[in-house]
């Protein structure tokens, strides 16, 4: 068993999630795969991939996901149980479907940046966002009930401060990943403020990935500019549209 | 019918926006509206920055203006607390 681990979320059909975990295996090949899934169960009882986990959570499966602070809290749970029976596994990436790798030792250079800045956790389009305009910190400070729930889980002695990041992607230490899954089973918060904010107030250090910030966006679509993308130094690129579609047509799972 | 106005408005933030410079670093921010509405002043043109409006301190006491200031956060490099400050329930 390796002791890295990559877990890739999506709601896609299943000839796409085959392709998709065929494709990883082949371009980043190293870290186990473990497929989380978001969609129907159905479809995730007639997946045919070596590892997964069925995510049975009302918080992801939201529409209008900021306003319904859509979360990952049903994720990191059905993870962290998934995970109690596999010690070995030291390192974790968490990535969405639509993220795509730009270099075949992706894991090792996240590995290694994690070791450089000494952090626990990294992630994407990281700021701190307290006391600022940033809508989501806005939307949650109205919520009477976001200041006590950090004041209840933090042990960092400045309770204020709010971090955001991205979902798309993030890279955690064990301990890490452990600990914000168990805090987030109370968690009113949305996703991209709920990882690095939960990780900062459990006392881990969260760093972000600066340098890949312009090729991990919010919004858009990179498909057509992936070989640019890779050239110009990306490690992953987000969101990439359709790709899983054009590579089951190419290559049909089985 | 709103999608017209926002579009508006952003064009207005463009032409007519007041340069917003970020206390912190001296750069500048970008542009924005600032409009006086029921008591508040709303702010358009800043979605994708992230500032802190805060009252800047006088040098010169001064009674007649106060200014209105903008600033960032710096990056976040918080530091790992969690071997030396370990909350109770999770260090037995």
């Amino acid at each position: 068993m390796s002791e890295r681990l990559t877990i890739l979320l999506t709601h896609q059909a299943e000839p796409l999630v085959e392709a998709m975990v065929a494709w990883w295996q082949r371009h980043v090949p190293g870290p186990d795969i473990l497929v989380a899934y978001g969609g129907d169960r159905e479809r995730f009882e007639s997946l045919n991939v070596p590892n997964r986990v069925f995510v049975d959570d009302s918080r992801l499966r939201t529409r209008d996901h900021q306003r319904e602070r859509q979360s990952f809290g049903g994720v990191f749970m059905a993870m962290n149980e998934w995970l109690r029976d596999r010690p070995a596994y030291r390192l974790i990436l968490l990535s969405e479907f639509d993220c795509l790798p730009m270099c075949h030792d992706l894991f090792g250079r996240l590995e290694a940046r994690l070791a450089t800045e000494e952090a626990d956790v990294l992630g994407c389009r990281l700021e701190r966002v307290d006391g600022t305009n940033h809508p989501h910190f806005l939307y949650h400070s109205s919520a009477p009930d976001f200041a006590s729930f950090i004041d209840r889980i933090s042990i960092r002695r400045d309770r204020s401060v709010v971090l955001a990041m991205l979902g798309c992607v993030s890279f955690w230490n064990r301990e890490a990943f452990t600990a914000v899954a168990d805090a987030q089973e109370s968690s009113p918060l949305y996703l991209e403020i709920a990882l690095p904010t939960l990780a900062h107030h459990l006392g881990f250090r969260v760093r972000g990935l600066t340098d890949q910030d312009r090729w991990v966006q919010p919004t858009g679509d990179l498909a057509l500019q992936l070989d640019e993308v890779r050239a110009a130094g990306a490690w992953m690129a987000h969101p990439v549209k359709g790709f899983w579609e054009k590579q089951a047509q190419r290559a049909p799972a089985g | 019918m709103k999608k017209i106005l926002l579009a508006l408005l952003k064009a207005a933030t463009v032409v007519f926006g007041a340069r917003v410079i970020d206390q912190r670093t001296g750069k500048p921010v970008g542009k924005a509206l600032f409009i006086p509405w029921r008591g508040k002043l709303r702010i358009i043109g800043l979605e994708d920055k992230r500032v802190i409006a805060s009252f800047e301190s006088q040098q010169r006491l001064t009674y007649w203006n106060q200014a209105l200031t903008f600033s960032t956060h710096p990056e976040p490099d918080f530091p790992h607390e969690r071997k030396a400050n370990d909350p109770p329930d999770a260090s037995g």
